[in-house]
């Protein structure tokens, strides 16, 4: 029925409303009386390519026929989609008016184009994620600051074993400052950090603070993970439907890259050239793999080449290993130094002290600064094509971005576990005792995060603001070679996904941090609009976003895999201090969990202990690996359909040519000669001569319904009647 | 909004809603748009034709290399287009429109002659709109061009493109979705 319809509606002109075409299509509703069969029809009315008078005349004759009631399941199923229908209606008009910086993002379409954009997408989505992590933070927060408590002193059950855990607060102006910035003093006394939330004052209570805390870090994790699997299925599925075997560089590069959004005649005439670059670099990249195969037929070039790609990818490996060897090192210097120089006063040392703090977060911004320019440089001699070169240069830094974040997961773990914060008479150790140790990992990520928000609002305000002025006013000289500033995609990504991973650590350890997170995601957004707008020129090879999202999203969730691993370990495994937390009377943090299991009713017990037993989550582990094996099976199942689809494409297309062919002899004509430049169309040697009778093709694309056969009459139909 | 509001009956706006991918208050900022051209003749007659050169003026309209072919394809009448014919296409250029009718429209605005195919002719027209005046390729370049785009996807290798090839190419190109949009 739907077939026929659309091929009513012939292709080639868009038809009036009163032309015959329509006429038959109108006849053909006759037949549709229910509701449901009318729902889809109407669907298929509104895919048509015609004029909008044409579709409501169509939808008119639809509707005038009368209606029998269908019952049963079919109706129930109906009405619900109805009832969906218009609650999608619903939210849609309602995304369109409150979307939020819409006008800002169209700005930014027009001048740049939809790579651009999709970085911009991605961090209006990080904000979500962030906010709704902030919602589930005042779980903790907010009934502490409700019941007010006492300052944290020694408890007095023998349970709560308290070392002194005492802070000196400062009351000099300067060291207030400075202690803002450190984390400690007067800082590490508010609800920033872990140590504050001792929960004496809801003892009275019955909200368990302790648990409260570890199911908000919990169920954060889960928020977080749901929403990225939203945004990323939808994405991932475009790309899936895109990945094509076979190549359609040319196709894609003519027919997609013109960007209707632009909106600007400036960028409109540097997105001219860059196209016209493009093209032609595709070309001689063409070009230039075709010779490379070609020179490689020689072994000893061929081994020469392989020699080069190992000792560059041995060099990288060691840079890396370097760099995170340095990473260590800057870590331990910088709290041996805090640590022996913990009682200084005076201005300078302060300042410096304050420096050295700092300096874990700064060889990390400048290794990421860096090491992603020397992997540019080297990736030149491994002779691959432009397209693989974005790739690998992108997973080499990510792989640093990934390594500095373990490192310093790393470094902070053996300075904690190395100090004794398990006794209450604290016993000489070869390092120095550290009381409230979530406390102390909360301000070494308080400073990165601190560290982080400074560099985006540096890095735009006085590096690219002032070399767009200084290429635009200053041509003498050496500022001749001052070229502006590029906005790269990729290293800002990266960044947003390393913050991303800080405040999911810093969770555990600082409740707060979702409002930092919150706080930067916006400072960012208008810092980067800024520099877009005003700093940095479109450039001349804009990075594609169809392919480049799913790939951000996919290191994403690496990332917060490695995340929460470091946090459930910490709840699992680790030992919380007992001078400070809601946590301290616990001998692991998850016992606070199992405590409150022990409350319930043996039988909801019994259930709870073995759901979390090996007895169910092994085989539901192996079940898993099942239904994961069973997928990839099937996806290259329909892999191996859609190739035989082409073939059947292609043999038809030979069909044609030989009929074509038969009836130009029949007639009289002389033979065609076949067209030498396409005499030999790649993949198609081994197709036989003599081509069988004329078939009907099935319809390669279901969606669209539409019937193809090979035409005799005209030599031009694409398809005929 | 209300005084816009109340140009259109529920009625009519439920019958756009459900003809077009766009919300209600999509279709109510498309008749804003269309209607600041020359608000006065729109007032008059909610169907008055434009002529193109006042539509290709709009913003989003006026860098776009296509603009002639956008009116071409998707005004019913070559006088000029109308509010209903200015909704199909922001319809179709949105995000919620499925690729298939996307691919369709394509075809016709890159298919400059009407017939249906997409030849080479008409390939070297949409190149050199694509690069602009002033950076045309040269005639060899040109070939070279065409011939790749040809070798890729003229699967019955007649020299042009028919509906079902450019389809079957475009269905793997990753950039056509994502570029292939307009938003007011």
């Amino acid at each position: 029925m739907m077939s026929a319809l659309i091929w009513t509606m012939s292709r080639r002109h868009r038809v009036g409303p009163d032309t015959e075409a329509t006429e038959k299509a109108a006849q053909q509703f006759h037949s549709i009386t229910t509701e449901v069969e009318r729902h889809k029809v109407l669907h298929t009315i509104r895919q048509l390519p015609s004029p909008m008078a044409t579709k409501m005349q169509l939808k008119k004759k639809l509707m005038e026929g009368p209606v029998t009631e269908s019952y049963g399941v079919k109706q129930m199923k109906f009405e619900n989609k109805k009832r969906m229908q218009s609650l999608k209606n619903a939210w849609h008009n309602f995304k369109y008016t409150m979307e939020l910086w819409g006008s800002s993002m169209r700005t930014i379409e027009g001048h740049h184009g939809t790579g651009v954009v999709s970085y911009f997408v991605f961090l209006r989505y990080l904000l979500l994620v962030n906010f709704c992590m902030f919602l589930l933070s005042m779980f903790i927060w907010v009934p502490v600051v409700i019941h007010d408590e006492s300052a944290y002193t020694s408890g007095s059950t023998a349970a709560t074993c308290t070392p002194l855990y005492d802070v000196n607060v400062s009351s000099n102006a300067f060291e207030l400052i400075i202690d803002f910035f450190q984390g400690s003093g007067w800082m590490e006394k508010t609800m920033m950090f872990y140590g504050y939330y001792s929960g004496n004052g809801l003892d009275n209570t019955s909200y368990k603070l302790s648990l409260a805390y570890i199911l908000v870090c919990i169920f954060c994790l889960v928020v977080s993970l749901i929403l990225m699997e939203t945004f990323l299925v939808s994405d991932f599925r475009e790309t899936i439907l895109n990945a094509g075997n076979g190549s359609t560089g040319f196709c894609n590069k003519v027919f997609g890259t013109w960007d209707y959004a632009l909106t600007d005649d400036a960028s409109a005439s540097i997105k001219h050239k860059s196209v016209r670059f493009e093209l032609l670099s595709y070309v001689n990249e063409q070009i230039f793999v075709k010779e490379r195969e070609q020179r490689l037929r020689d072994g000893y070039l061929r081994c020469k080449l392989y020699t080069i790609r190992i000792i560059i990818n041995i060099f990288i490996v060691l840079v890396l290993v370097a760099s995170g060897y340095l990473i260590y090192y800057v870590t331990d210097y910088s709290t041996g130094y805090v640590r022996r120089n913990a009682g200084v006063s005076g201005t300078t040392e302060v300042l410096l002290k304050l420096l050295v703090q700092f300096l874990p977060a700064i060889t990390i911004s400048a290794l990421n600064g860096v090491l992603p320019v020397i992997f540019k440089k080297v990736v030149a001699g491994e002779e691959y094509t432009n397209a693989f070169v974005v790739k690998i240069t992108l997973v080499r830094t990510v792989f640093l971005r990934l390594a500095s974040l373990i490192v310093l997961m790393g470094t902070l773990y053996s300075a904690v576990t190395c100090s004794t914060r398990s006794v209450c008479r604290s016993t000489s150790s070869p390092c120095s005792v550290i009381t409230c140790w979530e406390t102390y990992v909360g301000q070494q990520l308080y400073k990165l995060i601190i560290a982080d928000l400074l560099a985006v609002i540096i890095k735009t305000l006085l590096v690219e603001l002032p070399r767009r002025l200084c290429y635009e006013k200053c041509s003498c000289g050496i500022f001749k070679k001052i070229r502006p500033p590029e906005f790269d995609i990729p290293a800002c990504v990266l960044d947003l996904v390393y913050s991303q991973c800080l405040y999911w650590l810093a969770l555990t350890f600082a409740p707060l941090a979702p409002t930092f997170a919150v706080l930067k995601v916006v400072v960012t957004f208008y810092m980067k609009k800024l520099s877009v707008l005003k700093a940095c020129p479109p450039a001349e090879q804009p990075l594609r976003a169809s392919r480049t999202t799913s790939f951000f999203m996919v290191i994403l969730l690496i990332a917060f895999f490695i995340c929460s691993f470091t946090v459930g370990y910490v709840f699992y495994d680790m030992e919380p201090s007992h001078g400070c937390g809601p946590f301290r009377t616990y001998g692991h943090m998850y016992y606070a969990i199992t405590q409150t299991v022990e409350g319930w009713p043996s039988g909801a017990q019994s259930f709870y202990n073995l759901i979390v037993s090996p007895a169910v989550t092994g085989p539901l582990i192996i079940f898993l690996i099942l239904l994961i094996y069973y997928c990839s099976v099937l996806a290259s199942a329909h892999k191996s359909v859609a190739y035989m689809y082409r073939e059947q494409l292609v043999k038809e297309g030979r069909d044609k040519q030989y009929l074509m062919v038969k009836v130009m002899e029949l007639g009289g004509d002389s033979t065609p000669a076949p067209n030498p430049r396409r005499a030999q169309p790649a993949g198609l040697k081994n197709i036989n001569e003599t081509a069988p009778a004329p078939r009907k093709v099935a319809s390669t694309n279901q969606t669209n319904n539409q019937q193809m056969s090979t035409g005799l009459s005209s030599p031009h139909a694409g398809y005929a009647c | 909004m209300g005084a816009v509001q109340s140009v259109f009956t529920e009625q009519e706006l439920d019958n756009y809603q459900a003809l077009t991918y766009l919300s209600k208050r999509a279709i109510l900022n498309v008749y804003k748009r269309f209607s600041s051209l020359n608000p006065t003749a729109i007032l008059h007659d909610k169907n008055a034709r434009m002529p193109f050169s006042t539509v290709t003026d709009i913003q989003e309209l006026r860098a776009n290399p296509f603009k002639d072919q956008l009116m071409k394809v998707f005004s019913s009448s070559p006088d000029g287009m109308t509010f209903e014919d200015f909704l199909d296409m922001i319809s179709v250029f949105s995000d919620e429109a499925p690729k298939s009718v996307k691919v369709e429209y394509a075809f016709r605005i890159y298919d400059f002659d009407g017939d249906d195919m997409i030849s080479s002719n008409d390939l070297k027209e949409v190149i050199n709109r694509l690069t602009g005046d002033d950076n045309a390729f040269t005639e060899g370049e040109m070939q070279l061009l065409i011939d790749n785009i040809l070798e890729e996807s003229d699967l019955d290798v007649d020299d042009a493109l028919s509906f079902a090839e450019f389809e079957h190419v475009i269905s793997k190109a990753p950039d056509f979705s994502s570029s292939f949009r307009i938003r007011l």
